[in-house]
């Protein structure tokens, strides 16, 4: 803890304690504070903020703009940022972090590691599914490697390109960290705050499957879809394929897996009635106070409603109403 | 599809198109009727089990339409006619109606047994047992025998109430254990073990019988005398009364027991000799068939906790469908044993000993020479020389009768069935779903070629390696002689041959698959067993060493 004095303050700030910026903790970071400080039930996570990044990328003399860098240089940066060390205070946060998870969660320690860019999860990019999220980190070993693995892919090949062409190669690119207590979700969703099929924004949205919510972000899964009126009536729930799902390790074996799902479980709503209705009615709560349509990803854990973050949805400006297309190639577009 | 019995084809002859519609196929089943079957079973079990299983599956609304049995050479013979849709619309609505009807019945299996099946059951074998057959006059008699006719066919429908959601329990089980885990299909059986059915507690009986028969004393005597004399030289003793008074008392339990499905073998009532035979196996091995018991219910428990350990990680619905599944297929374990203590032993027990005192009466009316000479009649025969009080006018022509069916019946078990009769079956079987792939797994499927020499390949049964001598054996009497440590090699073994399984090292038979009653049984009693191997009993030479390998499926025998 007397780390302050040789280092810029505050290189770890947990979110749900006071409301943290964009410019500090990352687009994920600054909605999840604001989802906590709103009493939504956002499992406990902190930044690793991104002056944390700043001094270790300046220190190593890593490029800070997406110009400054040729395509060629990147895994030699990337490689860079995945070896070198960290310095003493950076280090000594991400320890006092860790222990911090130790005393709250003892043997049930398990932590979703997620990229936080300053630039993704804006109102018009998204930027999202660019950078990594490292699921069921237990180790201290483990969780310094998956946050370089996360700062890492701030210069991915793909993320790189993708600032490039959409007008960012100027801007300085900054990433922070966030590192959440990993809720081992029964079933996880996806739920918008607007129906992008029928362009009702009085209608809900819901995405869902088996597991955790990795298979339905990455594309793994077609999900079940529920579409949900203005009064809370379920108007159409779509059985999807869901036939893999995403689980934490068992036992000691930390990082997750993908598995099949049961035959008898595919054609199973993921969702009851209940649970569209908890999702319902929390997301109608939150949405009118977020101040944007949003898509909120969270899960149910042992009866639990949790939230992991919340997204602007940038579809709705970027696409016209397109009734024919079916809801998953919306996703893949918001996503991608 | 045939291959080394289509040279004695010829010799069966079937004057097929005569008789039966074009297009019809009927089936063997060496499974439960290997050899020839007498023609009063052929006459009642017959008609009882078509109108039985035809009456189960409507009950059930699945896509069978009528079951039919035929006999030639005195082999049994079945099909199941499917119902065929006017459109794809129909179709599509009974085969609904069909899952509809399957899952909820599979979600009630064990309730209906309790509440509903094993009360008719029940009382339908206590009312076998009291009818007063000496006591009634002839019109009173037909009438009994009426009565008799009904009660087999409730049999038969109860029978198929109670196995098509067991067979689909067992399956949905497998199923859902090898989407889960990486494990086999042994590793998945590994869990479902260790039920106490009525066939578990018969093997224990006996086993309690060794052990008794240990404690009074008469241990030397056992292993001195063969079988056939053990009842005179227990009878000359105190201790051997003692034991033969206990033994009584276990036989009105657990007596009603036979070989096959067929009245003209003895039950253990009245001939103990299978059981006295298992019950010295047992003591020279000193096998306890209640800590074996114990045992295999903890090695259950064990595998069931490791499962759920590896299913810590996973989603709620998954563990809680684990938990259904594992359940689905511990009762349809459990059934399989049950439904064959009530149904196919005491009621056929019961039947042989009803159509026994029958013949006990047309026997002292002249009308026949020996009680049992009734197996060799039709029931319309039975029935038209019960009702005539003048029996004995008719007396030469019925001898006669018999006369020939012993030779037919002689004739006939040199005879090799075929596989089918009628027209080819078209393609495979069906495999689209759970219910075929159970009833697939049940009966083993096609036969199975090894390519390597030395090597017969079948259905891996249950679990293990074993080596030994092989014991054939054709009938339970054969299979009887089986001495602790030998293989029994056999075409089919039904439950009555269980004790046996507490003997043997490992079993071999020609028919079956992973779900077969072999199959389940040699699980419970923890033995390797390879089922459904073509062939078989004439492949394997009495005496010869060969190694049993349950989970591969491979037999391999020493040259």
């Amino acid at each position: 803890m007397t780390h302050h004095s040789s280092g810029p303050q505050c290189p770890l700030v947990w979110l749900h304690h006071a409301p943290s910026s964009r410019a500090d903790a990352g687009g994920k970071g600054a909605s999840l504070s604001q989802l906590a400080a709103l009493g939504a039930p956002v499992p406990n996570a902190f930044a690793l903020t991104t002056q944390a990044w700043r001094w270790f990328a300046i220190s190593l003399g890593l490029p800070r703009r997406a110009m400054d860098v040729n395509e060629r240089d990147l895994p030699r940066v990337r490689a860079d940022i995945m070896t070198a060390p960290l310095q003493d205070f950076i280090a000594e946060a991400i320890s006092d972090g860790y222990l911090a998870f130790q005393t709250l969660l003892g043997d049930d320690l398990a932590l979703a590691v997620r990229s936080s860019a300053t630039t993704e999860d804006s109102s018009s990019f998204s930027f999202a599914g660019l950078h990594d999220t490292i699921l069921d980190v237990r180790t201290p070993a483990a969780l310094e490697s998956a946050i370089r693995q996360c700062w890492a892919s701030l210069w991915s090949d793909r993320a790189h390109a993708y600032r490039m062409v959409n007008g960012f190669a100027t801007e300085t690119a900054e990433i922070a960290v966030v590192v959440q207590q990993l809720v081992r979700s029964d079933v996880s969703f996806v739920a918008f705050t607007t129906d992008p099929i029928h362009d009702r924004d009085d209608h809900l949205v819901i995405t869902a499957t088996w597991g955790l919510g990795e298979a339905i972000v990455s594309g793994l899964v077609v999900p079940d879809q529920v579409v949900v009126g203005a009064d809370g009536s379920i108007l159409d729930y779509t059985i999807g394929g869901k036939h893999m799902m995403v689980i934490p390790g068992t036992g000691r074996d930390e990082g997750i897996r993908h598995v099949a799902v049961p035959r008898l479980l595919q054609s199973q709503p993921a969702l009851s009635r209940e649970q569209v209705t908890a999702i319902t009615t929390m997301t109608r709560s939150l949405s009118a106070r977020l101040g944007y349509e949003a898509d909120l990803e969270g899960g149910f854990a042992d009866g639990s409603l949790y939230l992991f973050q919340a997204r602007p949805i940038t579809t709705i400006a970027a696409q016209p109403p397109a009734v024919s297309m079916r809801l998953e190639e919306q996703l893949s577009v918001s996503r991608q | 599809m045939v291959t080394t019995q289509d040279t004695k084809t010829s010799a069966f002859p079937v004057d097929w198109n005569e008789s039966i519609d074009s297009g019809a196929t009927f089936m063997f089943d060496p499974m439960h009727f290997p050899y020839p079957v007498s023609p009063l079973l052929q006459s009642t079990m017959g008609p009882a089990f078509a109108t039985g299983f035809t009456t189960a599956v409507n009950e059930y609304n699945l896509p069978i339409h009528t079951v039919e049995v035929c006999h030639r050479n005195h082999y049994r013979y079945d099909r199941q006619v499917m119902k065929q849709p006017a459109s794809d619309e129909e179709m599509r609505q009974i085969s609904e109606a069909a899952e509809a009807s399957m899952q909820r019945e599979v979600g009630r299996m064990m309730d209906q047994w309790h509440d509903e099946h094993l009360p008719n059951i029940t009382s339908r074998l206590n009312r076998l047992r009291n009818l007063d057959v000496e006591g009634a006059s002839p019109d009173e008699l037909v009438k009994m025998l009426d009565e008799v006719g009904v009660i087999h066919t409730d049999f038969w429908r109860i029978h198929f109430r109670v196995v098509l959601p067991m067979f689909m329990s067992m399956q949905l089980f497998d199923e859902f254990y090898a989407e889960v885990f990486e494990g086999t299909e042994s590793d998945a059986h590994a869990l479902v073990v260790g039920a106490l059915s009525e066939s578990i507690k018969g093997g224990m009986g006996l086993s309690d019988l060794a052990a008794l028969a240990r404690t009074l004393g008469l241990e030397s005597l056992f292993r001195e005398t063969t079988t056939d004399s053990l009842p005179s030289k227990l009878e000359a003793t105190e201790q051997g009364r003692q034991f033969l008074a206990r033994l009584d008392a276990y036989l009105a339990d657990y007596g009603l027991r036979q070989d096959l499905f067929e009245y003209t073998t003895p039950t253990w009532q009245e001939d103990p000799t299978i059981a006295l035979a298992s019950i010295r196996s047992y003591l020279l091995i000193g096998r306890d068939a209640r800590a074996d018991y114990a045992a295999k219910a903890q090695s259950a428990e064990d595998a069931s906790t490791a499962a759920r350990e590896h299913l810590a990680a996973y989603p709620e619905a998954v563990r809680g469908q684990f938990e259904a599944m594992l359940q689905f297929g511990r009762d349809g374990a459990f059934m399989q044993e049950e439904h064959h203590f009530y149904i196919d032993q005491q009621g056929i027990a019961l039947l042989r000993l009803f159509y026994l005192k029958v013949g006990q009466r047309l026997a002292e009316a002249g009308a026949i020479e020996r009680a049992d000479d009734i197996f060799m009649l039709h029931i319309d025969e039975v029935r038209r020389l019960t009702g005539d009080s003048e029996t004995g006018s008719d007396g030469d022509g019925v001898r006669a009768t018999v006369a020939t069916r012993r030779d037919e019946m002689r004739q006939a078990h040199t005879m090799a069935p075929p596989p089918f009769i009628g027209d080819p079956p078209t393609g495979p079987p069906p495999n689209g779903n759970p219910m075929e792939r159970a009833i697939m797994r049940f009966f083993g499927g096609p036969p199975q070629k090894s390519d390597v020499a030395g090597q017969l390949k079948g259905n891996a049964g249950s679990k293990g390696v074993a080596t030994g001598i092989a014991r054939i054996a054709r009938t339970l009497d054969d299979a009887s002689h089986v001495e602790p440590g030998e293989i029994l090699v056999a075409v089919t073994t039904t439950p009555p041959w269980t004790p046996l399984f507490g003997v043997a090292s490992a079993v071999v038979t020609e028919t079956g698959g992973a779900l077969s009653h072999c199959a389940i049984v040699a699980r419970e009693y923890g033995i390797p067993a390879v089922v459904g191997v073509h062939g078989a009993t004439t492949a394997i030479k009495p005496g010869q060493r060969i190694t049993v390998d349950g989970t591969s499926g491979i037999v391999t025998l020493d040259s």
